[in-house]
């Protein structure tokens, strides 16, 4: 008997997701809420789940141990609101149960990291099943681990490690409430640190929580001290060292990066997360024949074996795509397209090495319908619907707005959370300049990662086609956010400009700055494709608002990126020439246009 | 063919089975003299149009001077592998012919010898082969060639030999063919002589036109294509040589020169991966026959070394480092790699002594003279001017105070700002030969050294002789503070003049504290042109000063609008370090 056991609280957008993947296997559900005011409740009634109330008291492992009590099941199946089981998996997971040979069994997790499911899946090995009434029990306040009489988990517990995958959904929650999740979580380690101080866990923890909140400076300490206390025999060592190696990354402390990463790979010498982050930094350091070598490298070596696992695909279609990137700056476009193939084989789910792969074989002259056949092989293997939503995404990322439609309309089940699919359709039919269709679609957006973009679009629909007033309209019914403040700004600035108004130049910092041209440029790239060059250089004006000594050369970047090369190399000259700025990418960009016109 | 070479300070020992052939004087006591015997029975009675004898010159100890070497008849049979000094053949009074070695090395000479080629043939002499001397055997002049027993067999002596029977043509084809074929060959000679007065653009149509005719069995067409693709390289018309190249690829599937070419223009254009392909390609092919050969090494050692530069332009040192040894490994004479090496040793920050030790252990165990040149160069390049000097004296007391040793020490202690030394040197030259970068030196020196009246002196006296002395003579009125006219207001002419200067320039930077290099910048606003800034710049980064070359790179666009790959490379160097 199998017995299913989650905490949960507001978890109504999630749940139905997870039960769906188990509900045939379980034999008994075991909710305990800690305070949903959503419908999680109902929820889970529907699915006969046994309902439990804990108040929460800043711990997880109470709560779970209280989950746990409830269970009459042989076997505990651990899971949270937004998991998901793969379905593929679901035979391997009952073999277990009919011959287990250990009492607590390990399976990856496979997390979205960014904003959308897709590429950027990050691996974890959790604890998921495990032996019911005999004496495990979870102990840590946070980031729970087991423990089997009292005693640490690493003394005669019997311990597997499976492949079986789960989903996490988790990260992909907006940010505002993940950052409150993470504080409320540091909260919560300090107490604990403050009550057993000298852990290894809280101090890696810690620091994973800094990482997350991108406060590098702060969690490369944690994670410095945590090193000091550990001996690579504790488990999650190896994690450690992969944490840190990012975050000594992100602060671009790149040779201390390496020279931990030369040290801890003899110690693991089949982490290849460790060569694939060697091989990046040398990419990141333009050392390209080193990192040609250490992308092989992570080839030759394979995946890395569960316990070790981190990103999904370091063995392999990411080593591949990487090298592909690193051919295209060496100008080497054969092999390129070797490689780009090669990633696509084993992650053909990937429209940007898709619309790679149409570049250079519209660069070798090859005609649409050989084209399509190429794209129809690499995608044989992904069901009909899957292969549609990448054919349409990589279509969109070419510019090629109405094939991307075509395959959005030949989409047959719509599975879709995010509402990528109208995000992509009302695009699509944006920049082919049907601003009415295109507004049902944007309509139809709420509460999702494309809120904002797909505000602004609406608001463009309405200024595009001459709707002054509509789209003050909107732009006034905006709730004030951080978010869409300059999305405000910027448009209204832009009908201003248009009505030929007096308009009076901003004083921003930095930060603002920043987030004002990103809307500028984004709103660029709208005027460029459905509007009249006059009204691009009427909007050009917009630069002229700030105090930033960066916008000739973004412009020269934005040119060059829109295939306007002689504005940009002129743009490059007067970004040099007014403002003293340029820098290696713009450089190199210019080199290109140098190189072009021999 | 046999060959060996004789020995007066050995005068009993035998060589045939020697590696090298030795030719001259050496160490003004010993003289060395080569002999060839060749087997011609296949050639009885045929009409030979041309006969060239081609050998690799594998040393060279006195490059500093043009030597002049005679070809002789020998008129007495006698048995190659037991001749000695002592019992060498009789040879005609007069030379058949000559030919000349100067600086020449690692490359290969062909000697024309059709006139005694053609005697053997049709009977009119016996073929008892030739000998090789030096025409002055009082003079120092040694060189050396791999012999017929050196084991490196693309580089031993051959004999090509070209009769006018051609294989019988298709019939319909043979007047039109014939009539194509001589419209080639010349169009193609007058290409040639374009090439070398370096009017490549005159060059190229006539190699065009030489090429609508091509054909790939006549004799110079892939001498042709070779130079047709040079000429597309240097007017950086790269696509089209690129299309030059591949044909003749396609023809010639061993032509390892094209293979090469097709490589350093891909590495030119930065394409390093393709580079890389290519370079390796070379070497899998392997040198190419004599007959599609223009450069030598392209299948091997200089390919090797073409790789490693490839590296070290992607930063892998190590592959570099590899790379260099297989080039030295091949052909140990080919000392460019040690430079490279010397380089990578110092950017992998070892230590002094270890880079000495490793550098001179590459050369043969004891050092010459020219090894000694090429480890003063290699210190110089880094700025190690003490080591580079002390290597110079090292050469000098090998062989004496040449012209070329001379400078080289003036130079040297020039930059090491010893003056006084340095002119000195550079006056020892002056008793022997007058060259003008000799008395541009001399100048440089009092102006430096504050003999300014001097200095005064010596413009005066050759004023008249030598155009340039005037920039020479702004420099004395800019560092005096007198007041001096525009250098060149001919605009024909300003580029002359500037390339002139900037000689100067690259010099004082080294020569002279940083307040009297900013002065002598002043010589920039004497002379009009746009580009000044953008040479300053490359200056400045050559001499390793990144920030006042962005400055100026920054300015040459400010100003002048002037840019150029090479700026932007050196600006992204800049920036990413």
């Amino acid at each position: 008997m199998l017995s299913l056991c989650m905490i949960v609280k507001n978890e109504e957008k999630n749940l139905p997701r997870c039960l769906e993947s188990i509900k045939d296997i379980v034999d008994e559900i075991i909710i305990v809420d800690t305070g949903s005011t959503d419908s999680t409740i109902e929820i889970a009634e529907k699915y006969g789940a046994k309902i439990y109330f804990f108040e929460w008291n800043n711990n997880f492992s109470d709560a779970r141990n209280f989950s746990l009590e409830k269970a009459n099941g042989d076997w505990i199946l651990i899971m949270d609101g937004d998991d998901e089981l793969d379905a593929n998996d679901k035979p391997k997971l009952i073999q277990i149960l009919n011959h287990p040979d250990a009492d607590v069994y390990y399976m990856q997790t496979l997390s979205y990291l960014g904003n959308k499911p897709g590429l950027n899946i990050n691996t974890n090995l959790n604890i998921r099943l495990l032996r019911n009434h005999r004496g495990y029990n979870f102990v840590r306040a946070i980031h729970e681990q087991i423990s089997y009489n009292g005693k640490s988990i690493y003394e005669g517990a019997k311990l597997l490690a499976t492949d079986i995958k789960f989903y996490h959904y988790g990260y992909l929650t907006p940010t505002i409430i993940k950052q409150n999740k993470r504080e409320r979580n540091i909260n919560i380690l300090e107490t604990q640190l403050m009550e057993t101080p000298n852990s290894f866990f809280d101090f890696f923890n810690i620091g994973n929580e800094y990482f997350a909140l991108q406060d590098y400076e702060t969690a490369i300490k944690h994670y410095q001290t945590a090193y000091e206390y550990c001996a690579e025999e504790i488990g999650s060592f190896h994690m450690l060292v992969f944490k840190m190696a990012l975050t000594l990354d992100n602060l671009s402390r790149y040779d201390e990066e390496l020279s931990l990463i030369n040290k801890e790979i003899k110690t693991y010498p089949q982490f290849t997360e460790l060569e694939f982050l060697k091989a990046s930094l040398f990419f990141k350091q333009n050392k390209l024949s080193l990192a040609i070598k250490s992308f092989e490298k992570c080839l030759e070596m394979g995946e890395s074996p569960l316990n070790l696992s981190y990103i999904l695909g370091v063995g392999s279609y990411r080593s591949y795509l990487a090298l592909a990137e690193i051919y295209i700056v060496l100008l080497d476009y054969n092999k390129a397209y070797t490689y780009y193939k090669e990633s696509l084989k084993s992650m053909p789910n990937n429209p940007i090495a898709l619309s790679m792969i149409v570049r250079l074989l519209i660069q070798k002259q090859k005609d649409m319908s050989y084209i399509k056949k190429e794209l129809n092989t690499i995608l044989s293997k992904l069901p009909t619907d899957k292969s549609n939503i990448v054919l349409a995404n990589t279509f969109y990322i070419l510019k090629k707005y109405k094939l991307s439609i075509k395959y959005l309309q030949k989409i047959q089940t719509k599975l879709d959370v995010d509402m990528e699919l109208e995000y992509l359709m009302g695009s699509s039919l944006f920049y082919l300049q049907k601003f009415d269709e295109a507004k049902k679609y944007f309509d139809k957006i709420h509460d999702s990662i494309y809120f904002e973009k797909s505000l602004t679009k609406k608001i463009q629909c309405e200024i595009f086609s001459n709707n002054f007033t509509d789209a003050l309209k909107i732009i006034d019914s905006i709730n004030q956010s951080d978010r869409t403040d300059y999305i405000k700004i910027v448009n209204k600035l832009f009908i201003d400009i248009l009505n030929n108004k007096k308009v009076t130049p901003l004083t921003l910092d930095k930060k603002e700055t920043t987030k004002y041209l990103d809307e500028v440029f984004n709103l660029f790239s709208a005027v460029l494709t459905v509007s009249t060059p006059e009204i691009f250089e009427k909007s050009l004006s917009l630069l002229n608002l700030i105090d930033c000594d960066e916008v000739l050369l973004r412009l020269a970047k934005f040119y060059y990126n829109h295939g306007l090369y002689d504005l940009s190399y002129q743009e490059f000259i007067r970004s040099i020439k007014i403002f003293d700025k340029i820098d290696t990418k713009g450089l190199n960009m210019m080199i290109n246009l140098l190189n072009q016109n021999n | 063919m046999q060959s060996t070479n004789i020995n007066s300070n050995l005068p009993n020992k035998y060589f045939s089975e020697y590696y090298a052939l030795f030719l001259g004087k050496y160490l003004n006591t010993v003289i060395y003299r080569s002999l060839f015997r060749f087997d011609l029975s296949n050639f009885k009675n045929t009409d030979i149009s041309k006969a060239e004898l081609s050998l690799f010159i594998m040393r060279n100890d006195n490059p500093s001077y043009v030597k002049k070497f005679n070809v002789y008849r020998i008129i007495e049979d006698f048995d190659i592998t037991k001749t000695n000094y002592a019992n060498q053949p009789a040879i005609e009074d007069i030379p058949v012919s000559s030919f000349e070695i100067n600086n020449q090395l690692d490359e290969k000479i062909t000697i024309d010898i059709t006139k005694l080629v053609r005697s053997w043939c049709d009977n009119s002499f016996p073929n008892f082969g030739l000998m090789l001397k030096s025409s002055d055997e009082t003079i120092n002049s040694l060189v050396a060639f791999y012999s017929t027993q050196s084991d490196k067999t693309s580089y031993i002596p051959s004999l090509n030999i070209s009769t006018n029977t051609l294989e019988p043509p298709k019939k319909n084809l043979k007047s039109f063919s014939k009539m194509n074929f001589s419209d080639s060959k010349v169009y193609f000679h007058n290409g040639n002589i374009h090439y070398k007065d370096g009017d490549y653009v005159s060059a190229l149509n006539y190699y065009k036109e030489a090429y609508k005719h091509f054909r790939s069995g006549d004799k110079h067409s892939a001498e042709l294509l070779f130079k047709l693709t040079l000429t597309l390289d240097i007017l950086e018309y790269f696509g089209e040589e690129l299309e030059i190249i591949n044909a003749g690829l396609y023809y010639y599937p061993n032509f390892t020169d094209l293979e090469f070419l097709k490589a350093s223009l891909f590495f030119s254009q930065q394409k390093y991966s393709l580079a890389i392909k290519s370079f390796k390609n070379c070497i899998k092919i392997g040198e190419p026959p004599f007959n599609l050969n223009f450069i030598v090494g392209v299948g091997s050692f200089k390919s090797y070394y073409a790789l490693a530069q490839t590296y070290f332009e992607l930063k892998d040192y190590d592959e570099a480092y590899l790379y260099c040894l297989k080039s030295l490994n091949v052909n140990p004479n080919f000392t460019q790699p040690i430079s490279l090496i010397a380089k990578i040793l110092f950017k992998n920050n070892k230590d002094f002594n270890y880079i000495k030790y490793k550098l001179e252990s590459y050369f043969q165990s004891n050092l010459s003279y020219t090894d000694y040149m090429i480890l003063s160069d290699i210190y110089s390049s880094l700025s190690k001017y003490d080591i580079s000097y002390n290597y110079l004296l090292k050469a000098e007391s090998i062989i004496g105070s040449t012209s070329n040793i001379l400078y080289n020490k003036g130079i040297c202690l020039l930059y090491k700002q010893e003056y006084e030394t340095a002119f000195k040197n550079f006056n020892a030259i002056v008793e022997k030969d007058i060259d003008e970068k000799v008395i541009f030196m001399l100048i440089l020196c009092e102006i430096l050294d504050d003999n300014m009246s001097n200095a005064l002196k010596l413009i005066n006296t050759y004023k008249k002789d030598n155009k340039f002395i005037i920039i020479y003579e702004s420099l004395y009125y800019i560092m005096t503070s007198q007041k001096c006219d525009d250098i060149c207001t001919d605009k024909q002419d300003t580029r002359e003049y500037l390339d002139k200067i900037f000689d100067l320039l690259n010099i004082l930077i080294k020569a002279t504290t940083p307040d009297i290099f900013e002065k002598s910048l002043h010589l920039l606003n004497l002379i009009e042109n746009d580009n000044v800034l953008l040479m300053l710049a490359k200056l400045y980064f050559n001499n390793n000063f990144y920030e006042l070359a962005y400055n100026e790179f920054i300015r040459s666009i400010s100003m002048f609008n002037i840019i150029d790959l090479e700026g932007l490379n050196m600006i992204t160097h800049i920036l990413s370090n």
